[in-house]
């Protein structure tokens, strides 16, 4: 594991240095580009998967069959309520200093009341869960994504939730490389734990897209700028969903389809559509 | 994400219930299209979770009848056209209306998986909001599954009368925004037909499998 870390760390220190070039300048067609990694992103995306397939959901399935679903969900709320340090410091940063104080009060009720965490009376008092971590937070300080960036083994990210990712793992006991000198494989549980937990999801995913990778990516994009922008359900009335134009069907969509001339976002140069 | 949003809403996380009560009014022009809308949803979340829990229902009766909500509640002709957005004007009319059918048949199976899925979870439906163009959002919670309680939100437009979910947002990630960046992207590689045959290839192969 740490080794990895080692590797990462490398790599990572690498592409935050080249973050600010790597900001996709928009095309001719005035269209950002949404994915100029793409190319190595799907090889480590199939990388990713071939690890689910082989190791990570085998693990699961059997960690699955030896354990009653009870244990697995207290399980994964003692491992959410380790990662108080880095919801504490991430809430700090951005300024909420209130829900640096209900998380530390959280951490509190449901370490001793909750037995070590594994159940979750702070919730039942109506302490509620932040869910803030330094990506967030470095988000929040201005910093701009950069480009979509699939890392090995830990999925889909960019430079900057990258690097958020060093201090989250940094400050949460169960994913810093220097727990496992003293629990070995307490990560590796929490990941086989999580992956079980999930694996609904997971598996839903899978089936209802269309291009899996695709569909990642842009789940993956969307779920980030959301939990970036904290709205409630009233503010998001004022952004009128995810985009512009989501909800919106084009005036002259009846037209015929033989007229596809320049229009404005209409997608490629005809050059680089496919034939069918 | 979740304190905030609480914390302003001003009240205590467990009486939501009262909050779906009050939230619902959205401009008084509006607020009766609101409620409708959000009853919508309630008989939507009621009849599925009904048929869920139905004991005398075999899982493939209950899978049909699923993908039978699905049908009557999912505006489908709208959502195939928000998902190909400015690509509609690319299929002909076979092309649109092969589309449509494929697209509808790939969301009722995906609605239908949640047989296999389902394990005890409720849903607490909540607030409604009237967006600027007359839709309307509704938000539920799906509580008690193995995974941590999630929002959904349903986005509403009437048409012909009726009040159609065009659009669903799960923790802020909208579905249709995702199947148009997928379909886009897969319009751009292999053409209008090449999506066409890659949904039905896809629908092919889970109507097999949930069948057998």
């Amino acid at each position: 594991m740490s080794r990895t870390w080692t590797r990462l760390g490398g790599a990572l220190g690498a592409l935050l240095l080249l973050g600010g070039c790597l900001s996709p300048p928009p095309g001719p067609d005035g269209r950002v580009d949404p994915d100029p990694l793409q190319g190595s992103n799907r090889a480590v995306f199939g990388f990713n998967e071939g690890v689910d397939r082989w190791v990570l959901n085998p693990l699961a399935e059997g960690w699955e069959f030896v354990t009653p679903k009870q244990l697995r969900v207290a399980l994964d709320k003692a491992f959410f309520n380790l990662g108080f340090l880095d919801r504490f410091f991430s809430n700090l940063g951005q300024g909420k200093p209130k829900y640096a104080g209900t998380e530390t009060l959280r951490f509190l009720v449901n370490t001793t009341l909750g037995l070590a965490g594994l159940f979750d009376p702070a919730s039942r008092f109506g302490i509620p869960r932040t869910d803030e971590d330094f990506g967030q937070m470095f988000a929040v300080w201005g910093l701009g994504s950069g480009p979509y960036w699939v890392l090995p083994l830990f999925g889909p990210s960019n430079p900057r939730d990258a690097w958020g990712l060093l201090f989250d793992s940094a400050l949460n006991p169960v994913s810093n490389p220097a727990t496992g000198l003293v629990v070995p494989g307490l990560g590796l549980l929490a990941t086989v734990n999580r992956r079980a937990i999930l694996d609904p999801q997971i598996e839903s995913l899978r089936e209802s897209s269309v291009d899996l990778y695709v569909a990642v990516r842009d789940g993956y994009r969307q779920r980030r700028e959301a939990q970036i922008a904290d709205r409630d359900f009233e503010e998001e009335r004022a952004l009128d969903g995810p985009s512009d134009d989501l909800y919106e069907v084009p005036e002259d969509l009846e037209d015929s389809p033989q007229d596809e001339g320049g229009i404005p976002g209409d997608g490629e140069p005809a050059s680089r559509r496919g034939g069918s | 994400m979740e304190a905030g949003r609480r914390a302003r809403t001003g009240g205590l996380l467990l009486g939501l219930a009262a909050l779906a009560a009050t939230a619902s009014a959205a401009s008084p022009a509006s607020a009766e299209a609101v409620a409708e809308a959000r009853q919508v949803v309630v008989e939507t979340v009621q009849s599925v979770l009904g048929i869920l829990r139905d004991r005398a229902l075999s899982d493939d009766d209950k899978r049909q009848r699923i993908e039978q909500v699905a049908y009557q509640r999912f505006d489908f002709p709208t959502v195939s056209r928000l998902v190909l957005a400015r690509n509609w004007r690319r299929l002909t009319p076979r092309q649109r209306e092969e589309f449509t059918q494929e697209f509808k048949q790939h969301l009722s199976l995906t609605y239908g998986k949640n047989v296999e899925r389902y394990a005890d979870e409720d849903v607490a439906v909540d607030q409604a909001r009237a967006e600027s163009n007359g839709d309307v959002t509704v938000r539920t919670r799906v509580l008690g599954g193995a995974a941590e309680a999630y929002l959904v939100d349903y986005r509403l437009r009437r048409g012909g009368g009726e009040w159609g979910i065009i659009d669903v947002i799960v923790e802020g990630v909208s579905l249709l925004q995702n199947f148009r960046t997928q379909t886009q992207e897969l319009i751009q590689d292999v053409g209008p037909e090449g999506l066409i045959e890659k949904l039905r290839k896809k629908n092919e192969a889970r109507s097999a499998s949930a069948g057998g």
